[in-house]
């Protein structure tokens, strides 16, 4: 019966697809213990805010439009000290706000990309970041509430030589690793040696190999740093960021690749808050609580979960359920600015969210590339951009035209004179110069500039304007654009080339490249950091070694300089240089748009006084509770 | 058959070569470092220093010309290995692949068997009931599910559930046998959105095919024998109608295994889709060549089953 051949072959097909389903099924990764976020219930209008702290008084605001709430954004950054403080705060006192933490919750947060490295050494980027301040101790850390202020993490207290040459740091007697063993001096000199071992990547800690002469430890509670010259100003600052981890010696120098050890975080043996539970690569890590954690109290969630996320309307998504509790960073997060003013709104109410210290919005010139190779050129474009424009119509109207070190600190000049750089100046319907040009309607960006630009152009052999190419990331497309429009009104007729992130970065480390856009923040704010990183060749923003003389030599004496105002004078003077020679980098806007989104519930975090990388330690919030 | 079967295994050598060629060369091609994007990160963040980047270049195996690389990876793979992350400490292709392609496979098998489940009952009334209001809607739905593309069905699906339900599918996958329920919860709504689309196309392809078969001599003579509707359409008409819906339904689960890659990432589906997707951003190579040779090889495999299978169901069908 034919009909019925054909029937139960059908069933047998049917039969086999379902088989392999099952088979399939079987063999999927496994899964951990499935834990949701809290229930949408728990989001409820009686939802009391805590009666402190400012990110609560947000809360308790009306619900306001986006961009208003972008002007509630944090103080301007406030900057290294000139020199690491006399000595240090002792962390055996358990802070006050300890007692008024709640405990339970998961605090779960996303990211764009999954982490690379649970070696915090060798990590470069905030998905690495953000684990590093949860797993691991470092030897100092901002204060967690007031932001500004550096204080002990793994260190009892630190004390400087009186020259300046050395800084004597004791370890705190109760910190403990994971495994129980005290953590000691020979612990955090075999740390620091390794963040500065040459050969090997150490993207954001190979920096102490410009300050640190060698280390001492004459007992198990005592570290003494020698530097190369007395009171490196950054270095506390730099000693700061969460990537500076303190690691075992008798785990990493006993393990069979002390190199990669740590990077199968099933090996980890640190002493921070949380300790590793399941990692499913590229999609989400877990740690749980440290319950034998040698701070007193701490830490207050159960967990931290952290998700890899690239889809905005799920991200939005899961902000609305409660499904994620925080992001850190816009751009971290895999949002555009755009993106995060969508987020803000759809939170309304139920969404706390910070602006950070400004970060630059940066252009690079290649200028070992015709026609860049001209100062003139480069000048024309330098001069050409509508910086407020960019700030109004891209970063929400919160940010400071590009100068070159960040604004409102001593290492740049103040709004009075940088007004009034070619580029920087905008005039009234009269005519006439104005200097408090930022949040005005009425100015425009002064004629004079645009015709220098064109004349500049002119004299290096473009009378009548250049092709050239700009490209940047597509979460920077706003940013293009408002460049290509000012580049057009002077004759710079530039091709935009939206590419991915990794083709962004290849090219410009092999040049091939005119004009390029590329996301990126800072480790602190200090001139060491801006100029080793922007203006000196071997910088990571500087990858066209462009080079100046006198900038290399200013480096190494303001380095060593103790006093803020000459180091802002000679900071100055490098200013000064950088305006007329252009070098292959330069901000176009400081921006304070790169925000971060936290769950009303979400209690007692604060945001960075000074960068995103010295506030991510998650020990201090709790999670409100029913 | 099994003479057809070996030389179509045959012609898959030549295949994968081409498809190892064009990868390997594709992956070379395009612009971005991944020694770079080792030490600064797919955001530039890191810095480094020129002996770290060369030291990293030799560690990658990226300081040999082309076709050492190319050699030594297809060595590789002839031996089943098919290599290692740049970026991921003692991170196989291998054990990636068996983690993900299962969830993959079950989000596609999932899709193909709902869409199914509607398609056909869908397009046999469609066709059965050819210009009438049913018909009219039916269409207008089939014709949205093939317009609309299946990112934006899964789009509208996150923004629904989650502005007016006030729910998302867990953010965490659990593996089915573990966590059944949860799992479920997860899949359910990435394998609607496919399933959306696949309906709409199998359910067109299934009123056209049965459209045909309803106006041939042997449905005519079969109702002038007396025989009721329903066994005209199901007994003669559906079965003859069915080998194009099941060829198409095989070809929209091997174009399934291959990665439903937006919808995997909209619904946090830790699938091949995805793993590919990260693997290009961060230029992963051996990641990137082998998903792909693999995914490859896996297309080949399915349609020559489906090929085979329509023999099978249909005698008419006979391989030289």
């Amino acid at each position: 019966m034919p009909n019925h051949r054909w029937t139960a072959k059908l069933i047998l097909l049917c039969s086999a697809i379902f088989l392999l389903a099952a088979i399939a099924a079987c063999g999927g990764s496994e899964a951990p213990a499935a834990t949701e976020a809290p229930a949408k219930e728990s989001m409820s209008a009686d939802a009391k805010p805590e009666t402190e702290k400012m990110t609560e008084t947000k809360a308790e605001e009306p619900k306001k439009e986006a961009a208003e709430v972008y002007k509630e954004a944090t103080p301007v950054a406030a900057m290294a000290t000139a020199a690491p403080a006399a000595s240090g705060t002792d962390v055996s006192d358990v802070p006050d706000w300890v007692s008024r933490g709640q405990y339970g919750g998961i605090l779960t947060m996303n990211v764009n990309r999954d982490l690379r490295h649970w070696d915090a050494h060798q990590g470069c980027c905030n998905p690495e970041g953000s684990w590093a301040s949860v797993i691991y101790d470092s030897l100092v850390e901002k204060d967690p509430v007031d932001t500004s202020v550096t204080i002990c993490d793994l260190c009892l207290n630190w004390e400087t030589s009186q020259d300046g040459l050395s800084i004597t740091f004791k370890m705190h007697p109760n910190a403990k690793w994971w495994d129980g063993e005290p953590v000691t001096s020979g612990d955090a000199k075999y740390s620091i040696n390794r963040m500065m071992e040459t050969g090997k990547p150490r993207p954001r800690v190979g920096v102490f190999r410009n300050y640190i002469e060698s280390m001492d430890t004459p007992d198990a509670e005592t570290l003494v740093i020698n530097f190369q010259f007395p009171n490196p100003a950054a270095f506390m600052e730099f000693m700061a960021i969460g990537y500076t981890a303190i690691m075992p010696e008798h785990v990493l120098a006993n393990s069979p690749d002390p190199d990669n050890f740590f990077d199968e975080p099933e090996n980890l043996v640190a002493s921070g808050p949380f300790k590793f539970q399941s990692w499913d690569r590229g999609d989400n890590a877990t740690a749980i609580r440290n319950e034998d954690y040698w701070k007193e109290g701490r830490p207050f969630v159960d967990e931290v979960q952290a998700f890899v996320m690239n889809d905005v309307g799920r991200i939005i998504g899961a902000f609305e359920t409660e499904q994620l509790m925080k992001c850190f960073k816009t751009v971290s997060c895999g949002m555009s600015l755009k993106d995060f003013r969508a987020l803000i709104e759809a939170m309304g109410d139920n969404g706390v969210w910070h602006a950070p210290p400004p970060v630059p919005r940066s252009l690079n010139i290649n200028h070992t590339r015709e026609p860049f190779t001209d100062k003139r050129v480069r000048q024309a474009v330098y001069i050409a951009i509508d910086r407020k424009k960019a700030i109004d119509v891209v970063a929400l109207g919160e940010g400071v035209p590009g100068i070159p070190f960040p604004p409102d600190t001593f290492m740049s000049s103040p709004q009075e004179e940088w007004a009034t750089w070619p580029g920087f100046r905008y005039v009234d319907g009269n005519g006439e110069l104005v200097i408090d040009y930022l949040g005005r309607d009425d100015v425009v960006k002064d004629p004079a500039d645009i015709e220098m630009a064109k004349q500049l152009l002119a004299d290096a052999g473009f009378p009548n304007g250049l092709d050239t190419t700009l490209e940047g990331q597509p979460q920077l497309n706003e940013w293009m654009l408002s460049l290509q429009e000012d580049f057009a009104v002077v004759g710079i007729r530039a091709e935009l080339k939206p590419i991915d992130g990794a083709t962004n970065a290849g090219n410009l480390a092999s040049g091939k490249y005119n004009l390029a856009l590329f996301g990126h923040g800072l480790s602190i704010n200090d001139p060491d950091e801006m100029l080793t990183c922007c203006y000196m060749p071997g910088g990571p923003r500087n990858q066209m070694l462009w080079e100046n003389e006198r900038i290399n030599a200013i480096f190494e004496i303001q380095k060593k300089e103790t006093d803020q105002a000459k180091r802002g004078e000679m900071i100055h003077e490098v200013e000064g240089i950088l305006r007329d020679e252009i070098g292959s980098w330069f901000p176009i806007s400081w921006f304070k748009a790169a925000g971060m989104m936290l769950n009303k519930k979400v209690k007692n975090y604060y945001p960075p006084d000074g960068t995103i990388h010295q506030a991510m330690g998650q020990d201090h919030i709790w999670i409100e509770q029913q | 058959m099994t003479v057809y079967a070996l030389k179509r295994l045959f012609l898959f050598i030549p295949t994968l070569i081409i498809v190892s060629f064009v990868i390997f060369g594709v992956m070379r091609v395009i612009p971005g470092d991944p020694a770079l994007l080792v030490l600064v990160g797919d955001q530039g963040e890191g810095s480094y220093t020129q002996e770290e980047y060369d030291e990293v270049k030799k560690k990658l195996g990226l300081d040999k010309p082309l076709v050492h690389q190319y050699v030594n990876w297809i060595g590789r793979v002839l031996k089943l290995e098919f290599g290692s992350s740049f970026f991921y400490h003692n991170l196989t292709v291998a054990t990636e692949l068996k983690a993900r392609m299962p969830v993959t496979a079950q989000l596609a098998i999932m899709a193909v068997v709902i869409s199914f489940i509607i398609a056909v009952p869908l397009g046999v009334l469609s066709a059965v009931r050819q210009d009438t209001l049913f018909d009219y809607v039916s269409k207008a739905i089939t014709i949205s599910g093939v317009a609309m593309p299946t990112f934006w069905v899964g789009i509208l699906i996150v923004f629904f559930s989650a502005r007016f339900f006030d729910y998302l599918p867990p953010l965490r996958y659990a593996d089915l046998w573990e966590h059944p329920w949860h799992n479920l919860q997860q899949m359910i709504f990435p394998a609607l959105a496919l399933a959306f689309n696949n309906m709409a196309f199998t359910a067109r392809v299934t009123r056209s095919s049965m459209l045909e078969v309803l106006r041939e001599d042997y449905i005519r003579t079969a109702r002038s024998k007396g025989l009721v509707e329903m066994v005209v359409v199901f007994r003669h008409a559906l079965k003859n109608a069915f080998l194009p819906v099941i060829t198409v339904s095989a070809w929209q689960f091997s174009r399934l295994i291959g990665g439903a890659v937006i919808i995997e990432v909209i619904f946090q589906v830790p699938g091949v889709g995805r793993l590919l997707i990260e693997s290009v951003l961060r230029r992963d190579l051996d990641f990137v060549q082998s998903i792909i040779l693999v995914t490859a090889g896996l297309v080949l495999v399915v349609n020559l089953v489906t090929d085979l299978c329509y023999g099978w169901l249909n005698p008419r069908v006979r391989y030289a």
